[in-house]
């Protein structure tokens, strides 16, 4: 579809600068040279060719359309030398200096590529879980008996002398994690490479086996160790592996 | 105390820890003077880069924390399967790229940089930590100004701001 080409055009693009740098860069000339070239024309051709994109993401960019028409226009006109410009100063050089600004960052995000991806290998504990004694009680001369008394004093203190009891719940533990889903997907897949979702589980499954089980399949996807098919919705999952990682 | 005694028990603190633990925290929980358990940390971080041991102590501005050995992050993704940590989309790090070099700096600054709106970066940014909130600037509207926060050294593995790149000059050609 025509119009969502330009979507994927346009996310190319981090704004105008970026499009112009990329112009700048495929004509092969330096920054300063941007209006005695094709690039502006390239600029507005492109910005054109956004059509019927969005104005909100599009703003920017027919912005600086115009100020190249605007700049354009000045040097095809004949134009006092010594034009005003007030503290602005020449739209011309304003933007050949942001250009250069902006690419001066462009090129110091790519060694912060280098710096996040050393960053990336190292790996940091989670804070030890430890309940660390706040302010120290001390309870002197008190006997055990005494407490005991204390406790059913409360306790008969309520209005029907504590019979009341909070309903027992059952918290039981979680024993499925997604890593050893991930583990046990691979299992059913070793020797195999193919298998389906609906066979990983045996009669008695709990629905938080079969959820982690399908978080750990998605997990396993994103990191492109398998792959799936699917026949229509709610059919079986076909999985099957892609490479060979330790298990 | 000796200096070997001290690198021990910061060892074990930072163990426990697992968080960063500041220089001065240590010094006042182990009565020492915050040079010397500076320098410990130093001794104790470059004795485990020497031997290339498993755990490294890394610094973070003023504080220090344990981390593993980038070197041995295959077999830990191997053997434990950890979350790999997301590499920044061009529009955030172009945004952090400038707050970097330029902080404490204005929205609106980075906005003229990038000649693009940053809202949303810079509230990503800020979501992870790698930013942070720096007070306001005396100017029209007081602006919030944005710096650098610690996780940012964390992310990119470095201890302090001067480990980055010089920032490129601007070249006359613009190749």
């Amino acid at each position: 579809m025509e119009g969502d080409d330009y979507r994927v055009q346009i996310r190319q693009f981090e704004g105008p600068l970026d499009l112009l740098l990329h112009l700048i860069n495929r004509a092969r000339i330096s920054i300063e040279d941007i209006f005695v070239s094709e690039v502006t024309g390239q600029y507005l051709e492109y910005v054109s060719s956004m059509g019927r994109l969005s104005m909100d993401g599009a703003s920017e960019f027919l912005q600086m359309a115009a100020l190249l028409v605007y700049i354009k226009s000045r040097m095809i006109l004949p134009f006092e030398d010594e034009e005003d410009f007030g503290d602005e100063g020449d739209p011309e050089q304003l933007l050949i200096e942001s250009l250069k600004t902006y690419k001066m960052y462009r090129d110091a995000c790519e060694a912060l590529r280098g710096f996040e991806e050393k960053g990336s290998r190292v790996y940091y504990r989670l804070p030890e879980e430890i309940a660390f004694s706040g302010e120290r009680i001390e309870i002197e001369d008190v006997s055990l008996c005494a407490l005991s008394e204390a406790y059913k004093d409360v306790l008969s203190r309520k209005p029907d002398g504590g019979a009341e009891r909070i309903e027992e719940v059952e918290i039981s533990r979680e024993i499925y994690t997604i890593r050893e889903r991930a583990k046990f997907i691979l299992s059913r897949l070793s020797g195999v490479n193919c298998s389906t979702f609906f066979s990983m589980f045996a009669e008695g499954r709990t629905r938080m086996e079969v959820a982690v089980t399908f978080v750990a399949l998605l997990e396993l996807i994103h990191e492109s160790i398998v792959t799936i098919k699917q026949e229509g919705h709610f059919g079986d999952i076909y999985i099957t592996r892609l490479k060979e990682e330790a298990v | 105390m000796n200096g070997n005694d001290l690198e021990n028990i910061i060892e074990a603190v930072l163990f426990v820890a697992g968080d960063p633990v500041g220089i001065s925290d240590l010094a006042a929980a182990l009565e020492a003077d915050p040079l010397e358990v500076s320098r410990a940390a130093d001794e104790m971080a470059r004795k485990r880069k020497e031997q290339g041991s498993g755990i490294q102590v890394l610094r973070l501005g003023d504080s220090l924390q344990l981390c593993s050995n980038a070197d041995y992050s295959g077999y830990i993704e191997k053997a434990l399967r950890p979350v790999k940590k997301t590499r920044l989309s061009q529009s955030l790090l172009e945004t952090l790229a400038i707050v970097a070099y330029k902080q404490p700096i204005t929205r609106f600054e980075i906005e003229q940089i990038r000649g693009v709106k940053c809202n949303y970066s810079v509230a990503a940014l800020i979501e992870s930590g790698l930013i942070v909130r720096a007070g306001r600037k005396k100017a029209l509207g007081n602006p919030m100004l944005y710096a650098t926060g610690d996780e940012f050294l964390r992310h990119f593995g470095i201890s302090s701001l001067e480990e980055l790149p010089a920032l490129p000059e601007i070249r006359e050609d613009g190749a």
